[in-house]
C-alpha cells in the first residue's frame, strides 16, 4: 500500500483544500506543505525499504479495474523509476515552499498544484499502460491552468501552446497503445516487455516512432522543443521548477520504461537517429542559449542542451551511457530546478529578467552570488558537482558507439561554459548597477528551498554511487533485455 | 595509504571552512591557510623516504560502479609527483604568507584565502591523481580557481573579463583532453595513469598519436602555448600573488606536468608537434616580452616563453629536464612575481615609465629580484642555469637547429629580464619611486626564502649533487661533469643580454643601421601589439561565434517556432475555411431543400381555405366524378 | 308501388341534403342537411331490404339512425363550442384550418 499512499498524500491534500474556505490562505498553504511533505516522507520510506539488488518490480500493487479490457490498477517501482519518484517528491515539496510567493487565488493554485503532483507521481509509478496514459494526460490539465492563470507575459499563448503541443504528441501514443493492445491483448507493462519478441520488426518500428513522438515533445527533442522556452518563461517560478525538473523527465522516463523495453529492435533501429538528435539538442540548445538575453529563456534553452545528453546516453545502450542518461535526468532536475528558483529570487526583487539590466551584484548580495555561481558551475559541468558525472558518463558510453556524434557534442560543453560564465558575468560581476544598490540578499525561505539541492549536487558529484547503486541492477537487466 | 588523502584534503577542508565561515574567522583565515599549506608541505617531506626508495604509494577507492574496475579512482605518489608536490606546497605556503601582507586591506580577505587553498588543493589533487578522470576533474577545478582568483576584483570589468577568458580558453583545450581520454578509454579500456607503459604496448601507433596529440591540446590550453596563449597576459588583472601562483606552481605547470605524466603515450609524431609548438611559443612570447611596458605583462610573456622551453624539452624526449626546468622556473618566477608585487605594493604603479631607481628605496626587493633575474637568465651556477644548460645540451645532441633557436631564445630571455630589472631598479628615481617604501616583513620574508631557493635549489639537479633530482624521478643515467663550453656560452648569453638591455632597453640607443630602422620599427610595433592575435581571434572566431549564436536563435524563433506557430495558425485558418464551407455550401443545401419544399407547399395551400363549404363541394364533385367514371366504365 | 318511387324520394332527399349542405352558411342548417343525407341512405336500405327480403339491410338502417343521432350530438357540441369561442355559427367564418 506504500505506493498508493504515496499517490494518496497529494490527492487527499487536494480534496482537503477544495473544502477549505477560500480566505483561509494560511490553512491552504499548510495543507499543501503537509501533503507534499508527507509525500516526501513516504518517498524516503520507499527509498529506505528499496532493495537495490533486486531487478524485479518492488512494492507491487495490483487491482483489477476494467477486467473486460484487461486493465488494472497496477503500481510498482524499480531502479529506473525510483530516482524519478524521489526527484518528484523532493522538487514537489521544495516548489510548494517556493509557491508561498503566489498572492492570488491560492486555493485554486494549491489544489491544481497537488493534482499535478498526483499526475507526475502516477506516471512514474504506473505499470499499466492504460493507467500510465491517464496519469500522463492528467498532468496536462493543471499545468495548463497553472501557466495560464498564474503566469506572466504571454501566458495564455504559452499555456495553450504547451497543452496542444503535448496533446498532439500524446495522440500518437494513444494510437500506439491501441495498436499494441490489439496485438497483445494486455496493458501490463511487465508482461508487454516480455512479449516484445512477438511483435514483428515492422510493427516495432511503427510503434516506437509513435511513442517517440509523444516522448519527444515532452523531453523535448529538437525540433519539438519550442513550447519549452515559452512555457518556462511565462510560468510562475515554482511551476518552472516542476516543468523543468520533473515534466521533462517524464519523456526521458518514457523511453526507459516503454520505448526501449517494449520495442527493443525498433529502438535499436532508431538508435542512430537518436544519437544525432541528442547531438543536435546538445549543440543547438547551447548555441541558442548563448544568444538569449532573458535569464529564464537562457536556462530554458540550456535544458534543451542538457536533455540531449540523456538521448546520447540512451542511444549508446552501454552501461556507462545509460547510467549517465539516468543520472543526467536526475541531475538536470536538481540543477535546473535550483537555477529556476534562483532566477525567481532575482525576479522577485528586480521584476526583470533581462541579463544586461543587472551587473555587479556579487558584492551586494554575496550569499545569492555564491549560490548562483554554484549552480552555474553545476550547469557547465564542473567536476565535483553532479552535472559533470552524468555528462561524462554519457560521453564515455556514447563515444564507443556513436563516434562523431559524441565528438560534435563535446562542443556543447565549451558553449555551456560560455553561457554559464556569461550569466555570472552579467549578473554578478563588473561595476554595481546603481538601480540595485539596495537589493536585499536571499531570505531564509528561499534559502531552505535551495539548500537541499546544493547538498544533493555535491553528494552526487563527489560520490555518484549513492544514486548509481539504486539503478544499477535494473539498468543491467534493461541492457540485457534490450540488446538481447 | 589513506594518509595521502590529507595532502589535498587539508587545504580543501580549509577552503570549505573559509568559504562557509570566512567572515567570522576574519584575519585568522590567512594563518589557517598558511598552516594548512605548510602542513601539506611537511606531509610531503615526510613521504620522502618512501619516494627516494623508488616506491609508488597509492590509495584508491571505487567511484562509479562496483561492477567495473575501470572506475577505481586513486591518489598516488611517485618521484614525479612528489617533486611537483614539493614545489606546489612550498611555493604555495610562501605565497600565502606573502598574501597576508599584500591583501591586507582587501574587504574580501578571507574569500581570497579560501580560493587560494582551493587552488592548491586542486593542484595537489591533479598532481597525485592516479586516474585520468580524477586528473581531469582536478584539472577543471584548477581552471575554476584561476577563474575565481583572476576575477577576484570583479568590480573591475577588465578583471571579470580576464577571468572568463582564462576559463573559456583553457576549457577549449580541455575538450581536446576529454576527447583524448574518451579515445583512450575505448581503445584500451583503462584510464589508470599508473600503467601507461603497458597501455602503449597494446595500442596502434596512430591511435596513440591521436590520443597524445589531444592530451597535448589540453596542455596547450593550460600551459598557454601558442594558439591558446591569449588568456595568460590578461590574467594579470588578478591580484599579484595569484599571478605568482598561477605562473609558478599551479595552473600553467599543470600542462607540462600532464605531458610529463602521460609521456609514455607520446609517439615521435606527437612529440614533434610538442617540439614545434613549444619552440614557436618560446621565441614568439620572448619577442613580445621585449616590448611590453607593464611589469607584470613582461613577466607573463616570460612565463609563456619559459613554458615553451619546457615543451621544447619534452619534444626533445627529455621529460626529466622539462620537469627540472619547471621546478627551477617555478621558484624564479614566483620570486619575480612576488618582487613585482612588492614593487606595486610600494609604489602603486606597474608601468615601467613610472618606475625608476627603486633600488635605493626597496633594497630587499631589489636584491631578490636581481637574483631571480640572473637565475632565470641562466647565469652560471644559479638554479636556472642548471636546467637551461641541460636542455641546451640535449638539443645540441639531437637537433642543431633547435639548439640554435634555443640559444637565440636564451639571449632574448636574458635581454628582456635584464631590461625589466634595469628599468625598474636603476636610473634616477621617478616621482612615484621616491615615495616608495619597502614592503613589510611578512612580504619580504618569503622573498628572501624564495631568493635562496632561486639561487641554490638548482644544485639538486647538478652533477655536484649527483643529479639527486633526476634520481628521485627515476632517471639514473645522467651526463656527469660540467661542460665548460656550455658554462661559457651561458655566461656569454647573459652578458650579451645585459649589453643589449643596457644599450637598447635602458639607454634607448638605436643599434640598427638607418636603412633597417623601418623594418625594426615595424617588427617592434607588431610585437608590441602581440602580433594582433587577440584581434585576429576576435574577428575570426569570436565575432563569427556570436553571429552564429544569434543566427541559431533567430532560426529557432523564426523557423522552428515559426513552423509550430504556422501549424497552429494553419489549423486556425483551415477551421475558418471549413466554417465558411459549412455556412456557404452545406448549410445552403439544407436550407435550399427546405425552401423548395415550402414553396411547393404554397400551391396546395391555395385549396386549403379552412372553410367547410369548398371542401364539401370538392367531395361532392369528386363523388359525382367517381360515379360517372364507374358508370361509364361499365 | 314500385321501387322506382321510393328511390326517387330518396334521391330527392339526398339531392336536397347535398344542396342544403353546400349552400347553407349556418352550421345548424348544414347539420340538418346532413340528417337529410343520412335519412336518404336509410330509406334506400329499408327499400332494398323489402325487395330483396334481406334483414341485414334493415339492421344497417338502424345503425344509420343511431349514427345520425350520434352525429347530431357531436356536431351540436362542436357548433356550441364554435359559437362560444368565435361568437358565430356560420361555417364560412370559421377558418382556423386555413393553409
Amino acid at each position: 500500500m506504500l505506493l498508493t499512499s504515496l499517490l494518496a498524500c497529494p490527492l487527499l491534500g487536494m480534496l482537503l483544500i477544495l473544502v477549505l474556505p477560500k480566505s483561509s490562505v494560511r490553512w491552504i498553504r499548510g495543507v499543501a506543505v503537509v501533503a507534499t511533505g508527507a509525500a516526501l516522507l513516504v518517498g524516503l520510506k520507499v527509498l529506505g525499504q528499496f532493495q537495490p539488488a533486486l531487478a524485479s518490480m518492488q512494492f507491487e500493487e495490483r487491482a483489477s479495474w476494467i477486467p473486460q479490457l484487461n486493465i488494472s490498477y497496477y503500481l510498482g517501482i524499480d531502479g529506473l523509476s525510483l530516482p524519478m519518484v524521489l526527484l518528484t517528491v523532493l522538487l514537489g515539496f521544495l516548489a510548494c515552499l517556493a509557491s508561498f510567493g503566489i498572492t492570488q487565488r491560492q486555493k485554486e493554485y494549491f489544489a491544481l498544484y497537488l493534482l499535478l503532483e498526483v499526475g507526475m507521481l502516477g506516471t512514474f509509478l504506473a505499470l499499466d499502460l492504460f493507467l500510465f496514459y491517464i496519469f500522463w494526460e492528467i498532468v496536462l490539465v493543471p499545468m495548463y491552468f497553472l501557466i495560464g492563470i498564474w503566469g506572466g507575459g504571454r501566458r495564455e499563448y504559452s499555456a495553450f501552446k504547451f497543452f496542444v503541443y503535448t496533446l498532439a504528441g500524446s495522440l500518437a501514443m494513444l494510437l500506439g497503445i491501441l495498436a499494441l493492445y490489439l496485438n497483445t491483448q494486455t496493458f501490463d507493462l511487465v508482461a508487454l516487455s516480455g512479449k516484445a519478441s512477438q511483435l514483428g520488426l515492422g510493427l516495432q518500428k511503427v510503434l516506437f516512432v509513435a511513442f517517440f513522438l509523444a516522448f519527444a515533445v515532452k523531453v523535448p527533442i529538437f525540433p519539438f522543443h519550442t513550447w519549452l522556452p515559452d512555457a518556462h518563461v511565462d510560468a510562475p517560478t515554482p511551476i518552472s521548477v516542476i516543468l523543468a525538473g520533473v515534466l521533462l523527465k517524464m519523456g526521458g522516463y518514457g523511453f526507459f520504461r516503454i520505448g526501449y523495453p517494449l520495442f527493443p529492435e525498433g529502438a535499436q533501429w532508431f538508435g542512430s537517429a537518436m544519437a544525432v538528435l541528442g547531438m543536435i539538442n546538445i549543440v543547438y540548445g547551447a548555441f541558442v542559449a548563448m544568444a538569449q538575453t532573458d535569464f529564464k529563456r537562457l536556462v530554458a534553452y540550456s535544458s534543451v542542451s542538457h536533455m540531449g545528453f540523456v538521448l546520447l546516453g540512451l542511444a549508446s545502450l552501454t552501461s556507462e551511457g545509460l547510467h549517465g542518461a539516468m543520472l543526467q535526468m536526475f541531475n538536470h532536475g536538481i540543477i535546473t530546478g535550483g537555477m529556476f528558483l534562483l532566477v525567481g529570487v532575482l525576479y522577485d526583487r528586480a521584476h526583470t529578467r533581462q541579463l544586461d539590466a543587472f551587473g555587479g551584484l556579487g558584492a551586494r548580495v554575496p550569499v545569492y552570488a555564491g549560490l548562483l555561481i554554484f549552480f552555474s558551475l553545476a550547469t557547465l559541468g564542473l567536476p565535483g558537482l553532479s552535472g559533470f558525472v552524468g555528462e561524462f558518463m554519457a560521453f564515455v558510453g556514447a563515444f564507443g558507439v556513436w563516434r562523431w556524434q559524441t565528438m560534435v557534442s563535446i562542443i556543447g560543453v565549451v558553449i555551456a561554459a560560455a553561457y554559464s560564465l556569461r550569466v555570472i558575468q552579467q549578473v554578478l560581476l563588473g561595476p554595481l548597477n546603481e538601480r540595485w544598490a539596495s537589493m536585499p540578499d536571499i531570505g531564509p525561505r528561499e534559502w531552505i528551498t535551495v539548500a537541499p539541492l546544493v547538498v544533493i549536487i555535491l553528494v552526487i558529484g563527489i560520490w555518484p554511487l549513492t544514486l548509481l547503486h539504486l539503478q544499477d541492477t535494473s539498468l543491467q537487466q534493461f541492457i540485457a533485455h534490450v540488446t538481447r | 595509504m589513506i594518509a595521502l588523502l590529507f595532502i589535498p584534503g587539508v587545504p580543501l577542508i580549509t577552503a570549505v571552512l573559509l568559504l562557509l565561515f570566512g567572515r567570522r574567522i576574519g584575519k585568522a583565515s590567512a594563518w589557517l591557510t598558511v598552516l594548512a599549506l605548510a602542513s601539506t608541505f611537511f606531509m610531503t617531506i615526510a613521504l620522502s623516504d618512501l619516494v627516494f626508495a623508488g616506491n609508488r604509494i597509492g590509495f584508491s577507492w571505487v567511484w562509479l560502479s562496483q561492477a567495473s574496475a575501470n572506475w577505481t579512482l586513486g591518489l598516488s605518489v611517485d618521484g614525479l609527483s612528489w617533486v611537483m608536490l614539493v614545489v606546489v606546497t612550498s611555493i604555495g605556503t610562501l605565497i600565502a604568507l606573502y598574501s597576508i601582507g599584500y591583501m591586507h586591506h582587501d574587504p574580501r580577505f578571507s574569500r581570497f584565502f579560501a580560493y587560494l587553498s582551493l587552488f592548491c588543493a586542486s593542484m595537489l589533487g591533479l598532481v597525485m591523481a592516479d586516474h585520468f578522470l580524477l586528473l581531469y576533474a582536478c584539472w577543471e577545478l584548477v581552471g575554476l580557481c584561476s577563474y575565481l582568483l583572476i576575477s577576484f576584483w570583479f568590480e573591475k570589468s577588465a578583471a571579470a573579463e580576464a577571468g572568463r577568458k582564462a576559463f573559456l580558453t583553457t576549457r577549449i583545450g580541455d575538450t581536446g583532453m576529454l576527447l583524448g581520454i574518451l579515445i583512450l578509454f575505448w581503445s584500451s579500456g583503462s584510464l589508470q595513469l599508473g600503467n601507461l607503459a603497458q597501455v602503449r604496448q597494446t595500442l596502434d601507433p596512430h591511435v596513440l598519436t591521436l590520443i597524445s596529440a589531444l592530451l597535448f591540446f589540453g596542455a596547450i590550453g593550460k600551459s598557454a602555448q601558442v594558439p591558446l596563449h591569449i588568456w595568460l597576459p590578461d590574467a594579470m588583472e588578478g591580484p599579484t600573488p595569484v599571478s605568482a601562483l598561477i605562473h609558478a606552481a599551479t595552473m600553467v605547470a599543470a600542462g607540462v606536468y600532464l605531458v610529463a605524466r602521460t609521456f609514455p603515450l607520446f609517439t615521435p609524431e606527437s612529440l614533434n608537434l610538442v617540439l614545434g609548438i613549444g619552440l614557436a611559443t618560446h621565441l614568439f612570447a620572448a619577442t613580445i616580452a621585449l616590448t611590453m611596458t607593464d611589469i607584470k605583462r613582461v613577466l607573463a610573456y616570460s612565463t609563456i616563453s619559459q613554458l615553451g622551453l619546457m615543451m621544447t624539452a619534452l619534444g626533445l624526449k627529455a621529460m626529466p629536464l622539462a620537469l627540472f626546468h619547471l621546478c627551477m622556473h617555478a621558484f624564479c618566477k614566483a620570486l619575480l612575481f612576488l618582487g613585482a608585487g612588492s614593487v606595486i605594493h610600494g609604489t602603486h604603479q606597474q608601468e615601467l615609465e613610472h618606475l625608476r631607481g627603486l633600488r635605493h628605496f626597496m633594497p630587499l626587493t631589489w636584491i631578490t629580484f636581481l637574483i631571480a633575474v640572473l637565475s632565470l637568465s641562466g647565469a652560471p651556477f644559479l638554479s636556472g642555469f642548471w636546467s637551461k644548460d641541460a636542455i641546451l645540451l640535449q638539443a645540441q645532441h639531437t637537433m642543431s637547429w633547435v639548439f640554435w633557436s634555443l640559444v637565440l631564445g636564451a639571449l632574448l630571455t636574458a635581454t628582456y629580464l635584464l631590461r625589466l630589472y634595469l628599468r625598474c631598479f636603476h636610473g634616477s628615481p621617478s616621482s612615484d619611486a621616491k615615495h616608495a617604501h619597502e614592503s613589510p616583513a611578512i612580504m619580504t620574508a618569503p622573498l628572501v626564502l624564495l631568493a635562496i631557493f632561486a639561487a641554490g635549489i638548482g644544485l639538486v639537479g647538478s652533477p655536484w649533487m649527483h643529479h639527486l633530482f633526476f634520481r628521485i624521478i627515476g632517471v639514473h643515467e645522467m651526463h656527469e661533469g660540467i661542460e665548460i663550453g656550455m658554462v661559457a656560452l651561458s655566461a656569454a648569453l647573459v652578458l650579451g643580454g645585459f649589453w643589449l638591455a643596457w644599450q637598447v632597453g635602458f639607454r634607448r640607443r638605436q643599434l640598427l643601421p638607418a636603412s633597417l630602422r623601418p623594418i625594426g620599427q615595424w617588427l617592434y610595433q607588431a610585437a608590441f601589439h602581440k602580433y594582433y592575435v587577440d584581434e585576429f581571434y576576435d574577428k575570426a572566431i569570436l565575432q563569427p561565434f556570436y553571429a552564429a549564436t544569434r543566427a541559431f536563435s533567430r532560426f529557432d524563433q523564426k523557423v522552428v517556432d515559426g513552423a509550430v506557430n504556422a501549424a497552429g495558425s494553419g489549423t486556425w485558418r483551415l477551421g475558418q475555411w471549413k466554417e465558411r464551407f459549412d455556412r456557404l455550401i452545406v448549410d445552403r443545401a439544407v436550407n435550399g431543400v427546405a425552401t423548395a419544399t415550402r414553396n411547393l407547399g404554397l400551391l396546395p395551400r391555395l385549396i386549403q381555405t379552412g372553410i367547410v363549404h369548398p371542401y364539401l363541394l370538392m367531395i361532392v364533385v369528386a363523388i359525382v366524378a367517381l360515379a360517372v367514371g364507374v358508370i361509364a366504365s361499365q | 308501388m314500385t321501387l322506382r318511387w321510393f328511390l326517387l324520394v330518396s334521391h330527392a332527399l339526398f339531392c336536397l341534403g347535398v344542396f342544403g349542405m353546400l349552400t347553407r352558411r349556418n352550421a345548424i342548417a348544414m347539420l340538418l342537411s346532413i340528417e337529410l343525407l343520412l335519412n336518404a341512405a336509410g330509406l334506400n336500405f329499408v327499400c332494398f331490404s323489402r325487395i330483396f327480403s334481406n334483414a341485414q339491410a334493415q339492421t344497417i338502417a338502424f345503425f344509420v339512425i343511431a349514427l345520425a343521432a350520434c352525429e347530431a350530438v357531436v356536431g351540436l357540441a362542436i357548433i356550441l363550442s364554435l359559437s362560444r369561442h368565435a361568437k358565430t355559427v356560420f361555417a364560412d367564418e370559421a377558418k382556423l384550418l386555413s393553409g
